[in-house]
């Protein structure tokens, strides 16, 4: 029972993570209609500078913004001056200039600051408090908390104010966007700010876990695929259950079954789900005009 | 036209003299389809291609013919993810998958005493198999989710081989006994033997490409990934035929998993990385997806170039440099340097004629 337990509680934890990489798909999506690789390698980035600075003396807490600020402004550049100028030959090669920027960030890091793994340092590892058998480290609230908060911006920022409304519009009808005013462009690059800062945060919580090292985050990509695909592909609500259920699984799996079986198994769900809802759990069918 | 035939060739030279014009805008659509009348072409560059391949391997050493090697293994691959990205117009990356399972067929039916060629055999046939099988839910798929259930795929394959280590060796990776000896020439690891053994099945999956996409199989498949509606409406058996084309995939990964079982003697776990298929991917859209010399050239950039640029670039910096040819690639159109090599030869020749 215990380990059951835990095993529910971590995956709610890890979930939430994947849930904030799968967000971070999600915005960027709502406005451009494709999805970005290099989230992780933007991350990374971020990371790396705030290691930097951490190792330099600057205290853990003005590193988190740093890294955060340092990821929106470098996925805000990329998004500007390189993928969406590339979006005229087509969502699939703004989706590959995606790629090519993460490799080349890698290659630049592996370059520049080695392939090292590097311990990243975590807001605290003392546990807090309990939750049955689960002792909760600081490491872990801030987690939760924060991924929380950020939910809840981000629902209310797309269903409230004008500007999320719009940039879900920019994608919808790019043609009546721009003749009611709205700069489609504008709005894709505020998608890439935005998905930046996610992959900032996202970045926080799990270097500690990974260690840094060039690709380090990437190795979440595969976990906010799967979880846009499952809780469908504009729907951040959909992006946060999606997480949650597949931080459970694959903490189950991983308990129960094998550790090695938790990606084939996330692959299996993925794939049985697409089946029966092609949209994901909570995502909008298309409607066609006929 | 979908054939060379003599009398063709001279029908298509009557064509000349008597409507240029028409017979060099089939020039420039068969460049721009990678179907039509260049099909002699394609088999001429095809030679030409194993030709240089062949000679160059056979004078360098064996660095620059292991690379070769490799380069030619991932280019089979390559041809398979084109089948399914220009016929289907879906993005396959889960070739890394097909890779490791050939491979692995190769390595336990040859290890227990199956002659390696019938291992090979096997090898494909299974291979073939399981892309059948797991097209039967990917196919129904489209658009990005194809191509991220398939990364979900590939990024599973090093865990899974590591939980049948009994027959995959896991992470500590299983030997090959043995070699695809070819006339008495050894098949193993950068022989000579080994780089003709790839080589011939180069010629024999582009061949059969080449054949495939220009003939009825081709044309269907096209029809149903380019307008299924209408492929439905006029009787096509649309699940089929996309079944067929991921078949077809899984038959090229069996193949160049055999050939990469016996080329590398030694297989791990660590070597079905998700950053392979990626460079699979991106390897077929640098060298041009509707060409077979074209994933010949997208195998040897990201198959053989990292290995031969060792001493020039570090090879952790590989991935700057796939990115930068990405990017330039992207800029570029998309299209592929065989693409746009067949391209400005068409319109030299046009120029050259002054018919243009």
């Amino acid at each position: 029972m215990e380990l059951l337990q835990t095993t529910l509680f971590l995956g709610v934890t890890l979930g939430l993570v994947y849930a904030l990489v799968g967000a971070g798909f999600v915005v960027i999506y709502r406005t451009s209609g494709y999805v970005s690789f290099a989230q992780g390698d933007i991350a990374t980035v971020g990371l790396f500078v705030g290691y930097f600075a951490y190792e330099a003396g600057l205290p853990y807490w003005w590193t988190v913004p740093l890294v955060i600020v340092t990821c929106a402004v470098l996925a805000g550049l990329i998004g500007r001056f390189v993928v969406i100028p590339l979006e005229r030959f087509g969502a699939l090669s703004a989706v590959l200039a995606t790629i090519g920027v993460g490799l080349s960030i890698q290659g630049v890091e592996a370059l520049t600051v080695g392939t090292t793994a590097r311990a990243f340092p975590s807001p605290g590892t003392e546990i807090l408090f309990r939750i049955g058998p689960v002792g909760m480290s600081t490491a872990d609230v801030v987690t939760v908390g924060v991924c929380v908060l950020l939910f809840i911006a981000l629902g209310l920022f797309f269903k409230v104010t004008k500007i999320g409304m719009a940039m879900r519009a920019a994608n919808d009808n790019p043609l009546a966007a721009n003749h009611v005013g709205l700069s489609s462009t504008n709005l894709k690059l505020l998608s890439w700010v935005i998905a930046g800062v996610l992959a900032g945060v996202t970045g926080l919580a799990v270097a500690p876990i990974y260690a840094l090292y060039p690709g380090a985050v990437n190795l979440l990509l595969v976990y906010g695929f799967a979880t846009i695909v499952l809780g469908g592909f504009e729907s951040i609500v959909g992006a946060l259950i999606a997480g949650i259920v597949l931080g459970v699984l694959g903490n189950l799996v991983a308990a129960y079954l094998n550790p090695n079986l938790v990606t084939f198994a996330v692959y299996l769900v993925v794939l049985l789900v697409l089946l029966f809802r092609p949209n994901g759990l909570l995502g909008r069918r298309p409607l066609v005009r006929v | 036209m979908t054939s060379a035939s003599p009398e063709e060739t001279v029908s298509r030279e009557a064509s000349l003299d008597k409507d240029p014009g028409r017979f060099f805008r089939r020039l420039f659509t068969s460049a721009e389809t990678g179907r039509g009348s260049l099909l002699w072409s394609r088999h001429v560059t095809l030679a030409i291609a194993a030709i240089i391949v062949l000679v160059v391997g056979f004078s360098a050493s064996s660095s620059i013919r292991y690379g070769l090697i490799y380069s030619t293994v991932l280019a089979i691959l390559i041809l398979g993810n084109n089948a399914v990205q220009v016929t289907l117009g879906e993005i396959n990356l889960g070739s890394v998958a097909f890779l490791a399972f050939g491979a692995y067929v190769v390595l336990n039916f040859a290890n227990a005493g199956i002659p390696p060629w019938i291992a090979v055999l096997l090898g494909i046939v299974l291979t073939a198999i399981v892309g059948f099988l797991l097209a039967i839910p990917t196919s129904r798929l489209t658009g990005l989710a194809t191509a991220l259930v398939t990364f979900a795929l590939s990024y599973s394959i090093r865990d899974l081989a590591i939980f049948f280590t009994p027959l995959t060796g896991g992470d500590a990776g299983s030997f090959l006994k043995g070699g695809l000896d070819f006339f008495g020439m050894s098949g193993t690891g950068s022989e000579p033997g080994m780089l003709i053994v790839a080589v011939l099945a180069m010629i024999v999956a582009g061949l059969g490409h080449i054949w495939l996409l220009h003939r009825k199989p081709g044309r269907v498949a096209l029809t149903v990934g380019e307008a299924p509606t209408a492929a439905r409406v006029f009787g096509t058996p649309n699940m089929w035929v996309k079944l067929g084309v991921w078949t077809w995939a899984g038959a090229l990964g069996g193949l160049a998993g055999g050939i990469y079982a016996y080329s590398v003697g030694f297989i791990t776990a660590y070597s079905w990385s998700i950053m392979l298929a990626i460079f699979v991917f991106v390897g077929g859209l640098i060298g041009g997806t509707r060409s077979v010399v074209g994933a010949w050239i997208g195998g040897i950039l990201v198959g053989g170039m990292p290995i031969w640029l060792t001493n020039v670039v570090p090879p952790t910096a590989s991935t700057l440099v796939f990115g930068i040819i990405l990017l330039v690639a992207v800029l570029a159109g998309g299209k592929g340097i065989a693409q746009f090599a067949e391209r400005y030869g068409v319109r030299l020749f046009a120029r050259v004629r002054g018919k243009r």
